[in-house]
């Protein structure tokens, strides 16, 4: 789809009345993490401060990272997690997963870090009532890579995630290594066989002379359950200590059990196999599932962003000749979910935007990071993450705060892209003082002009005789679905 | 006394056996366990307490019997036809089937010995089993030996814990020239495997380093080889008489080596089919 050259960036809607007001923090590419206000304001830039994610803690804290391994060695690979206070100083530190020789920096310990990470006190990451992130103690899930060799998935060198819980004081205390759960994962013999060719593998892919890695599952987010009311009901694989993670190349989503490691729920890789999972369709290449926390709308229920684009071992088929990334939908959903019946609760896509699926759904559409976070209110605020939209959107689905991400990388990724955007409370950054909250009202895009270009409307017309008028609902070259 | 052998079909270690026995003009029976299920079957259920399973849950052939005492597998029963009871420290148990033998440490072996501990070697390595080692820091110009005639294919080197804990550990002293000198042979043999094996020791097999002990002998480590880049694993031993530790009570131990050997990695075994 035609993206215009020429937009306005920054807030361009913003309903204070309707919105969850509060500050937003974003990784803006190549500068830092960036706080923002309701209207847009850049309130303060950690510059350089990397973000897999950025995230906002009580006391104006902020979490990221001092950079990355150099991509030529490494495949997104974070030196470090780190706490900054609101003067940048760190406070916190973890980077002892690995020792790392790479060819032109000095041996150093590395975190390995990448998507995600959470500290003891707040099972997401995001404000929820009474669920604070620690500050000045607790310990954090760290997720990070790990190579290893498992010839059940492939012979080719792999790239696993491994989670890790570390202590304040940076010893690692848990460990959890996804490849050695694959077997539970129910992969069919055709995934498998693609996955064994083919687990993703990057060799020289990303940049010149790269590592060679197949990054088979790329779990994209990880958090813990915390309190619900699965548990509280007996459904013991709802511990509040299991966690929940995302694989974005197998369409996985899971629970594992943090007594046992063993997987106690999932979702994919395929879904065609029961009634349930058809009526949930099929999740592509999604990110950021999570369990709503205790305390907000939707507690209990599985929130994800399920991107669509390209994802999923199987048979080949025309889109996907080798049978890797077999799944594929140019639109994405954010979809809540009950984990006990997969029924969705709610769903904002395309149909719910207002574009006609398919013919109008790629404007609701990023095929790689993004995210959904449930805020106090009911709404969701949805990074839409490959072109920089935030959205922030009521149940009903109207928008009543968006932001368009003004910086495009020029290092990076050549893209406006946010990796994913948090709303935190305003008490949780006192440091920033009180803030304006200004409507934005969104313009009459179709009267609104750039200097010089002409007026909306005919200059003259004339009526032609003979013409009928138009029908709704008249066909098209593509049938619509709904 | 007469001597009894029981062997399996194509088993390499039973011919190594045969041809032992026929050296020395020693005159035996031989029965296939298969062949002459009989007379094995009774032969088992008359011994079965002594007779042990590999991983495989196989029994291991052969089996030695002369009347006073049976033996099983082919390392135990050459070391005691060859030395009687004086490497019994340092042969246990021969595991590792499929053309390999393993159960061995040469650092084990008492003074006296070696020559002994050596013909065992090159009867196993002559009759085409790949041999794994194990040593723990002593006796390294045995194992330079060993090494230097080619009679082990793999080698392990256990750090069994602190230096001083080895007389309670391991029967006896540990000389920090004799880590030294061993680490390096052990970084020189291609495919050599470090570890830190924490394992239950001591008569009631109830004495196993914590921790911090792990870590004070990964300092010392670092110490005599000056490489804080050494190759080490960290994995869980027999746990005698004390619970077994999992790969999560492990991280404990991998942090404390890591803060000297950073290199460090917890060994586990095969996860998959």
């Amino acid at each position: 789809m035609g993206h215009p050259t020429i937009y306005p960036t920054g807030v361009t809607i913003y309903n204070p009345e309707k919105a969850y007001n509060g500050f937003t923090v974003i990784s803006a590419p190549d500068m830092g993490a960036i706080l923002l206000n309701m209207n847009g304001a850049e309130l303060r830039l950690w510059k350089d401060l990397h973000g897999f994610p950025n995230k906002i803690f009580p006391g104006g804290h902020i979490m990221g990272s001092t950079g990355t391994r150099n991509p030529k060695h490494a495949l997104q690979d974070q030196l470090d997690v780190v706490q900054v206070n609101w003067d940048g100083d760190i406070v916190w530190k973890f980077d002892q997963a690995e020792f790392v020789e790479d060819p032109g920096s000095e041996p150093r310990w590395v975190a390995r870090q990448h998507h995600d990470f959470q500290r003891e006190g707040n099972s997401v990451g995001y404000y929820a009532p009474g669920m604070e992130p620690k500050i000045d103690s607790g310990n954090s899930l760290i997720l990070s890579h790990k190579n290893v060799s498992c010839p059940f998935i492939s012979d080719k060198p792999l790239l696993d995630d491994v989670i890790y819980e570390v202590t304040w004081d940076g010893e690692i205390v848990w460990e959890w290594l996804c490849s050695d759960h694959v077997e539970e994962m129910g992969f069919s013999e055709a995934a498998r066989n693609a996955m064994c060719r083919d687990p993703n593998f990057r060799g020289g892919s990303l940049i010149e002379n790269a590592p060679a890695v197949g990054d088979w599952m790329h779990v994209n987010s990880m958090s813990t359950l915390g309190p619900n009311k699965w548990f509280d009901a007996g459904d013991t694989r709802f511990h509040p200590d299991n966690i929940i993670i995302d694989g974005r190349e197998t369409n996985v989503i899971l629970i594992l059990d943090k007594k046992t490691g063993k997987i106690v729920w999932q979702v994919g890789p395929d879904y065609d196999t029961s009634r349930e999972l058809k009526a949930l369709g099929w999740i592509i290449g999604q990110h950021h599932a999570h369990m709503i926390p205790r305390g907000l709308p939707g507690e209990g229920n599985i929130l994800v962003y399920d991107n669509g684009g390209w994802a999923g071992y199987g048979n080949p088929n025309p889109g996907a000749p080798t049978g890797v990334k077999t799944a594929q939908r140019d639109y994405s959903r954010v979809l809540e979910f009950d984990p006990v019946t997969l029924k969705i609760v709610w769903q904002h896509t395309p149909h719910e935007a207002g574009f006609l699926i398919p013919l109008d759904a790629s404007r609701f559409y990023s095929p790689f990071i993004s995210s959904a976070q449930r805020l106090p209110n009911g709404n969701t605020l949805i990074t839409e993450g490959s072109n920089g939209r935030l959205i922030e959107v009521t149940p009903e689905h109207e928008i009543v705060w968006e932001f368009i991400n003004p910086y495009r990388g020029k290092i990076s990724l050549p893209m406006h892209w946010i990796y994913r955007a948090y709303r935190a409370p305003y008490e949780w950054v006192p440091q920033a003082g009180k803030q304006d909250e200004v409507e934005v009202k969104p313009l009459d895009t179709m009267s609104f002009r750039v200097p010089g270009a002409a007026p909306l409307g005919p200059q003259s017309s004339v009526s032609v005789a003979g013409t009928i008028g138009y029908y709704s609902g008249a066909g098209h070259c593509v049938a619509a679905t709904e | 006394m007469s001597v009894t052998i029981y062997t399996a079909p194509n088993c390499a270690r039973c011919t190594i056996l045969k041809e032992f026995l026929a050296s020395r003009g020693e005159d035996y029976v031989a029965y296939d366990f298969l062949a002459d299920k009989d007379i094995f079957s009774a032969f088992y259920r008359e011994h079965r307490a002594c007779l042990h399973r590999d991983e495989e849950n196989s029994l291991e052939f052969p089996i030695y019997d002369d009347g006073s005492r049976v033996l099983q597998g082919i390392g135990e029963i050459l070391a005691a036809l060859i030395a009687g009871d004086g490497l019994a420290g340092c042969v246990g148990t021969t595991g590792l089937l499929h053309g390999w033998i393993s159960g061995i440490n040469v650092s084990a072996c008492p003074a006296g010995e070696e020559e002994h501990l050596l013909i065992l070697l090159q009867l196993l390595t002559k009759g085409g089993l790949s041999v794994h080692l194990d040593c723990d820091g002593r006796r390294p110009e045995l194992l330079e030996k060993i090494l230097g005639e080619g009679l082990a294919a793999r080698l392990t080197l256990n750090i069994l814990g602190p230096a001083e804990m080895y007389p309670d550990m391991a029967d006896g002293p540990l000389l920090p020239d004799d880590m030294k000198r061993s680490v390096a042979l052990a970084r020189a043999t291609p495919g050599a495997v470090i570890r830190f094996l924490v394992a239950a020791h001591g008569p009631a097999g109830s004495l196993r380093i914590s921790p911090e002990q792990a870590g004070q002998a990964a300092r010392w480590i670092l110490e005599l080889c000056g490489d804080r880049m050494l190759p080490v694993f960290i994995e869980a031993g027999p746990a005698g008489s004390l619970p077994a530790l999992t790969d999560q009570d492990l991280l404990a131990y991998r942090a404390k080596v890591r803060a000297a050997l950073v290199r460090a990695e917890i060994n586990r075994p095969q996860q998959h089919r």
